[in-house]
């Protein structure tokens, strides 16, 4: 388990909120003891890696809202995000992405088709507005490892064009 | 919904060049851990840093200093 909730703590607030689904309360707590402790010995972090594993296969168990919320409550404790992102898919990344803006006081907007003045079709997976900024958001859930810089590279030129196309669009109904 | 009913000050007549520039930020959000990354103009973050950026972007007040007047930011 690896512990970012601090950050978190500080960057999403609201976050705190989502209250922990109630039918793993007991198996979080044990989890929390554990992790809390000082040194671990090797049986101990294998119970810990266990459990946590556990806990993050339960996201398959819910129904997609629940499983979101889930999620973003395991990313605000510090769990792997890796194997979440890998269970929820880019769908579910969008979502939580989305949460989480929306927990920075942002107005969010999914899914924000719109036409190009040559009539092409365009989406922007996320537009979240907190005076004075708007964000366009390309969300990319990858999960592979190794060299990602290039594909990454690639997709930012690729939003920045479809951003610009969204500057240009002058009549915005969400 | 409209844009402009979040952004009163803004009308549908007001020329793109003089807010959109200033305040559209092209962000790729990634499920992979690394560091922010500025590639063309947009902003490359993992998710876990994300609400970090957004506020360190709203800390810097000069970036939204410009002044609003006649239908124009100056």
């Amino acid at each position: 388990m690896k512990n970012n909730g601090e950050i978190n703590n500080k960057i999403i607030p609201s976050i705190l909120n989502v209250p922990l689904p109630e039918d793993n309360k007991k198996e979080y707590e044990i989890l929390r003891k554990l992790v809390e402790k000082e040194e671990l010995s090797n049986e101990e972090e294998k119970k810990v890696e266990d459990m946590s594993n556990q806990l993050i296969n339960k996201l398959r168990e819910h129904e997609e809202q629940k499983s979101i919320l889930y999620a973003v409550h395991l990313i605000k404790n510090g769990f792997e995000t890796r194997k979440i992102f890998q269970i929820i898919g880019w769908k579910g990344f969008e979502k939580v992405t989305a949460i989480l803006l929306e927990s920075l006081d942002a107005n969010v907007f999914s899914n924000f088709r719109f036409k190009t003045i040559l009539g092409e079709k365009r989406e922007i997976d996320i537009l979240a507005f907190r005076r004075p900024i708007v964000l366009s958001i390309d969300c990319k859930n990858w999960l592979r490892k190794g060299s990602h810089t290039y594909g990454l590279r690639q997709a930012a030129k690729q939003h920045w064009n479809y951003s610009i196309f969204f500057q240009k669009f002058q009549h915005i109904h969400l | 919904m409209e844009l402009f009913d979040i952004f009163p000050e803004i009308s549908a007549y007001t020329p793109l060049k003089y807010w959109k520039k200033a305040f559209l930020i092209p962000l790729v959000v990634s499920s992979l851990d690394h560091d922010l990354i500025v590639e063309n103009d947009v902003l490359i973050v993992p998710l876990s840093g994300l609400g970090k950026l957004i506020n360190e972007i709203l800390s810097h007040e000069e970036l939204f200093s410009l002044k609003w007047e006649n239908g124009f930011y100056y």
